[in-house]
């Protein structure tokens, strides 16, 4: 696993705090790379630190984009606003802004830099800096699945929403900065990672600012008792384990300075948050050590990124509970296409997905399509909106089960499978045994199969139903549906259409090979395939008090079969 | 008239914190309570509300606790 360790002093009152943990990192033959904010280049103290520590350790120095309220930014824009957030504002003055930061950084540093970091970067201002600046090769751009829990944990303060991302390094879209590119030269040329590895289960159940690689975050998240956290070394032991499922891990620990200092963190002390930061680098100096983790700057990540990275590859990422001894984990899958959220607590049900076949443009900012909403929007999602992908084998509903990962493999470059345990529904003679399994394909297809394993009946058919409640949205607020069309075929050639009016209609179809939805605010169509024989397909538009769509298909196999049914996505150009 | 002021020790709502919600208790003088602006939680003394937050904790991390 490749890992940056990064700080960032916003002024002289956090200097002593960096030094600290300058001074931690390099004692363990650490580099890291320093991030300056526009207000942190208002001290020359601060300036004349990060070029020592550069010319002494090789540290990379960089940008940060949060900290501009500055006596400088006041002078140049003529304003004193309390609180600045870049991607809140217009384009064109979001321009002027960067502008001005990377001139200044030039001025004091005599080059441009190679990464920078902001809480959201999107696609318009990346493809300005890579063509202004384009020494620019990476760059934090996101805070991955900080959103709705956090405004509301942070009572409603907090304006950042930015879920629906990666998690892992990647080459982003032109159109959509969240959206993974498929090949080279439909991405910026600036490599995407997330400010922060997150508790991959806590990201979805949780507000993740608690529960991230961050020790401050985790002291917040109150996973420490005084300088004892077991949390710091779970925490990277469970990103570790990533690298048996993907070739290359991209994980980072950013601490802005300011989280070390007194009276900053709640209950905390400054000793008590000094300690812990300085238990959680030895950690990584073990690891380091024992050959899993591999500390570089950021610079130096793209060097590998570039080597080793194919665009448009898979990632998955399985995370198990960590803090609340449940057994509880949660599995994730992202490409190009798509991004799924697939939780064994329900059977191995799609628990949200992000359609980015779509490629959904979006600007933030006053008069912008999205305001204040940067998340990429969701085309199901179950916690949020009671929608998802799930199954019935028999008569079980597969939401009601608990299961486990059984085994992730990948059978080629393109694909990756996953199978879950076997689980047992039924009693008596309508006993089933089977395994669920799911096979991504980096074409945007997603294989949902069963193998059932035994039955009761020697000759007995198994039902199996896959049924898609899908709907459309970035918050837990319904959204208009009208405009999706519905739409099922059969092999007699019989078809049947909707176009939403909340009407709950719906229609059946014997033989049926192809439903679909197609969902123009997504720029996207879903399509639920069937090669097998006697399958039934169904297709429902939805209604007020249930604002979802339903595709299902109905299919009928033995023991020893498995039923199969293709999740497509496209996009609707 | 009596003031009502945030405690010099942070300390947040335990009831809160469950919700994933950081509410910073608030300290009536008059009454010589902490109170929380979210919820009903009260508590008359800094040290209550610090451990009823850390029993809370460690109902919710059994790994750990």
């Amino acid at each position: 696993m490749y890992c940056n360790i990064l700080h960032r002093a916003a002024s002289i009152a956090t200097l002593d705090s960096l030094k600290f943990q300058q001074d931690e990192a390099h004692k363990l033959g650490f580099k890291t790379t320093l991030h300056i904010p526009l207000r942190g280049m208002d001290s020359p103290e601060v300036i004349e630190y990060y070029k020592q520590q550069a010319r002494d350790f090789g540290d990379e120095i960089g940008i940060h984009f949060h900290g501009l309220e500055s006596e400088s930014y006041k002078e140049a824009f003529g304003s004193d606003e309390q609180i600045i957030m870049l991607y809140l504002k217009p384009l064109e003055e979001r321009k002027k802004i960067i502008d001005f930061v990377f001139e200044r950084f030039y001025g004091f540093f005599g080059f441009y830099p190679v990464s920078i970091a902001g809480y959201y970067f999107d696609a318009d201002t990346l493809s300005y800096i890579n063509e202004k600046y384009p020494s620019v090769k990476i760059a934090i751009t996101s805070c991955f699945e900080e959103g709705i829990k956090m405004f509301a944990g942070c009572s409603y303060t907090w304006y950042l929403f930015s879920e629906g991302g990666p998690w892992t390094a990647y080459y982003p879209s032109k159109t959509n900065s969240l959206c993974p590119a498929k090949a080279k030269d439909e991405a910026i040329d600036i490599i995407c990672v997330p400010h922060l590895n997150r508790d991959m289960l806590m990201s979805y159940l949780s507000r993740d600012d608690y529960f991230s690689a961050h020790t401050a975050n985790m002291q917040r998240g109150k996973l420490n008792k005084g300088k004892k956290c077991r949390y710091i070394f779970d925490f990277l032991d469970e990103w570790l384990e990533q690298d048996k499922y993907n070739d290359t891990v991209y994980f980072n620990n950013y601490t802005g300075s300011g989280w070390l200092n007194e009276g900053r963190n709640f209950e905390e002390t400054s000793e008590v948050s000094k300690d812990l930061y300085r238990q959680c680098l030895e950690y990584y100096k073990k690891k380091s050590d024992e050959g899993k983790l591999q500390v570089m700057t950021m610079e130096e990540y793209a060097e590998v990124h570039k080597d080793k990275v194919k665009v448009g590859r898979g990632d998955i990422n399985l995370f198990h509970d960590l803090a609340g001894n449940s057994g509880r984990e949660l599995l994730w899958y992202v490409d190009s296409n798509w991004r799924m959220a697939i939780d064994p607590i329900c059977g191995g049900s799609v628990v949200d997905l992000r359609p980015y076949a779509g490629r959904i443009k979006q600007d933030l900012g006053p008069n912008s399509s999205q305001l204040w909403n940067g998340s990429y929007p969701f085309a199901l999602n179950f916690l949020h909106r009671q929608a998802y992908i799930s199954s019935v084998v028999g008569s079980a509903p597969l939401i009601n089960l608990r299961c486990h990962v059984g085994k992730i493999e990948r059978p080629d470059e393109h694909q990756v499978y996953v199978e879950f345990e076997p689980m047992v529904v039924g009693k008596g003679e309508n006993e089933i045994e089977f395994a669920s399994a799911f096979l991504f394909c980096d074409d945007g297809r997603l294989y949902l199969k069963k193998k059932i394993l035994k039955t009761a009946t020697p000759d007995g058919k198994v039902k199996v139903i896959e049924n898609m409640n899908g709907t459309l949205g970035r918050t837990e607020y319904p959204e208009d549906m009208s405009g999706i069309t519905m739409y099922a075929e059969n092999k007699n050639g019989e078809t049947a259409v909707y176009n939403c009016e909340y009407n709950d209609r719906k229609t059946s179809l014997e033989n049926a090979t192809l439903l679909s939805a197609k969902v123009p605010m997504l720029g996207t169509e879903f399509t639920f395939e069937s090669d097998l024989e006697g399958a039934v397909g169904e297709i429902r538009e939805g209604a007020m008090a249930k604002p979802y769509y339903s595709m299902c298909i109905t299919q009928y196999v033995k023991a020893g079969e498995e039923s199969s049914v293709c999740l497509r996505i496209r996009n609707l150009k | 008239m009596f003031k009502n002021k945030k405690p010099q020790v942070t300390v947040r709502c335990p009831w809160c914190f469950v919700k994933d919600i950081d509410a910073t208790l608030r300290y009536s003088s008059k009454e010589d309570l902490y109170y929380c602006l979210k919820c009903c939680y009260t508590a008359k003394k800094h040290k209550t509300a610090l451990k009823e937050l850390n029993d809370v904790k460690k109902e919710r991390y059994r790994s750990y606790y």
